[in-house]
């Protein structure tokens, strides 16, 4: 290392150059957190689930009224409507709120429910 | 000499950190949109669900086409329609292209749609009254309620051979009515005249699929051997003397109508054949559930001829026999099902029916003969087996009787 020289620099220089840094850094990651915590979608999603879960239990077991449970944090709320124009339809709407009561999502589908006379086997 | 400039390093290390957040930033951004589309797709998936309930709770056969508005949103609109398909229905519901996607086609639901039986309307076996007793002999086996003559059910001899089980019915006997129960006589001449398109293609490129949402094509000739030809969907086969259907030969979901319709041994498919004439089955086919075959016998077959429907043996049949008679003929028509065949569904003759093979339904005639090469027997049943507790639950018949009397029901999705 005998012939290479290092031009030294004044205090000022990195103290700017880590400043500089440290703020790049802190923006970034703030912008990059603040997407992130602001995501409903990743609640939105897993609320779906539930959501999904409800509907296909509630179809399957012949669930048709109005209704209300908590799974996961989540707040599930059936409700039942007519649908259709011979009264065996019916929509069934389930919305999910977070435990705050902020909304996050709703699946609905109508079903048709009609059976025959002695239709059970 | 070597320059320190720690602050150059410093921006270009400040650069690749905002060229990192930024692509963290756009990769969320991508993740969301995803999500959101496919959440919007699973909406859709539903709608089209909501749709089929809202035409199966409609009783008719057929609905126009039209475009709805499920939950009155303005983002739910879809497009619906039934329409008869033999003696099934076809229903189908479509969604609109999603305009954030317009490149994804539109989401579609199609199903074949029959309506639903139990086990009031199907007995196992309904025998109209000709004041004359069922004989039962050999391995014969009836399991299930039964519809019987007043005259009752009887231990009976053929060939020397008596009746080898213990008890003579398995399941409740009740007394039946001179005549079976009513058949859809209207409906069914309706079918058959819409059917029967005056035009037609003489030949169709094979193989060919012709979508339920598309309209309908017509193959007609006055004699076709369907060959090597692989079709299925929406196709109407007819000739106006007979068509061949080959082992070779592949069809799903088709009508076949002529006056006679022969299906050649080995044959494997999935087809509604309705015949005025004459209805061949060969040995070992196979028509899947839900296949229909049906000898409608109308004004315009000879008076004199014998019409038959044959089943040969091992042929299995999933879904729907029937055969009757629009005229009045002193040679009733009649169907045959020969030793190991298995009809699993429903049989209905307005005339006379020899079973000697296996029905996992109902069955329900006017007269069983049984021929053998020493006589002909009257109500009688020989090593044949209806057992109406091999039908599953899930069996969806097609619109036969009492229409609109019980749901409707999805027999088999097509798309």
């Amino acid at each position: 290392m005998v012939g290479v020289k290092l031009k030294a620099s004044t205090l000022v220089e990195p103290l700017a150059a880590m400043t500089l840094l440290m703020v790049a850094f802190g923006i970034g990651m703030s912008i990059y957190l603040n997407i992130l915590s602001s995501d409903h979608l990743e609640r939105t999603s897993k609320a779906n689930l539930y959501l999904q879960q409800f509907l296909e239990e509630s179809k399957r077991e012949g669930l048709f009224y109005d209704d209300e449970k908590v799974i996961g944090g989540y707040r599930l709320s059936r409700t039942i409507e007519p649908a259709g124009e011979y009264g065996d339809a019916y929509l069934i709407n389930i919305e999910a709120e977070d435990i705050d009561g902020n909304f996050l999502h709703r699946v609905k589908e109508i079903v048709y429910v009609r059976t025959g006379p002695n239709e059970t086997e | 000499m070597l320059p320190a400039r720690a602050l150059f390093y410093a921006l270009l290390i400040a650069l690749l950190i905002a060229m990192l957040t930024a692509a963290l930033v756009a990769l969320t951004y991508f993740y969301q949109a995803e999500l959101e589309d496919n959440l919007r797709e699973e909406q859709q998936i539903r709608n089209l669900r909501s749709g089929l309930a809202l035409l199966l709770e409609d009783e008719a056969r057929s609905v126009a086409e039209q475009n709805r508005d499920l939950h009155g949103q303005n983002n739910d609109w879809l497009r619906l329609a039934k329409y008869p398909w033999g003696l099934f229905s076809v229903a189908w519901a479509e969604t609109r292209p999603n305009p954030l996607a317009p490149q994804r086609p539109a989401l579609r639901k199609i199903a074949l749609v029959g309506e639903s039986t139990n086990r009031s309307l199907l007995p196992a076996l309904y025998l109209a009254d000709r004041r004359s007793p069922l004989a039962l002999s050999g391995f014969t086996t009836i399991r299930g309620d039964v519809l019987l003559p007043q005259a009752g059910i009887k231990r009976g001899y053929v060939d020397g051979q008596g009746y080898l089980g213990d008890q003579l019915v398995y399941g409740s006997i009740q007394n039946s009515n001179s005549q079976i129960p009513e058949l859809p006589i209207d409906a069914l001449r309706q079918e058959l005249n819409r059917l029967q398109f005056p035009r037609g293609t003489p030949s169709i490129p094979s193989p060919h699929y012709q979508s339920f949402r598309d309209s309908t094509l017509y193959l007609r000739g006055p004699s076709l051997n369907l060959g090597q030809l692989d079709l299925s969907g929406r196709i109407v086969i007819q000739a106006t003397d007979s068509i061949y259907v080959g082992r070779e030969t592949r069809l799903e979901d088709v009508i076949l109508v002529a006056p006679t319709i022969l299906i050649e041994a080995g044959f494997e498919g999935s087809l509604q054949a309705l015949a005025t004439r004459k209805l061949v089955v060969g040995e070992a086919a196979f028509l899947r559930y839900p296949s229909v075959l049906g000898l409608i016998r109308s004004e315009a077959a000879l008076p004199n001829n014998i019409n038959f429907l044959d089943i040969q043996s091992n042929a299995e049949i999933r879904g729907l026999v029937f055969v009757y008679s629009e005229v009045y003929s002193r040679t009733p028509e009649r169907l045959v099902i020969q030793e190991g065949a298995i009809v699993k569904g429903q049989v209905v003759v307005g005339g006379n029916l020899e079973l000697r093979g296996t029905v996992l339904g109902n069955v329900t005639c006017s007269q069983f003969v049984l021929r053998t090469p020493s006589s002909v027997y009257s109500n009688h049943l020989h090593n044949a087996v209806i057992a109406r507790p091999g039908l599953e639950p899930y069996y969806c018949g097609p619109f036969f009787y009492n229409r609109g009397a019980f749901p409707q029901k999805v027999a088999k999705w097509l798309e």
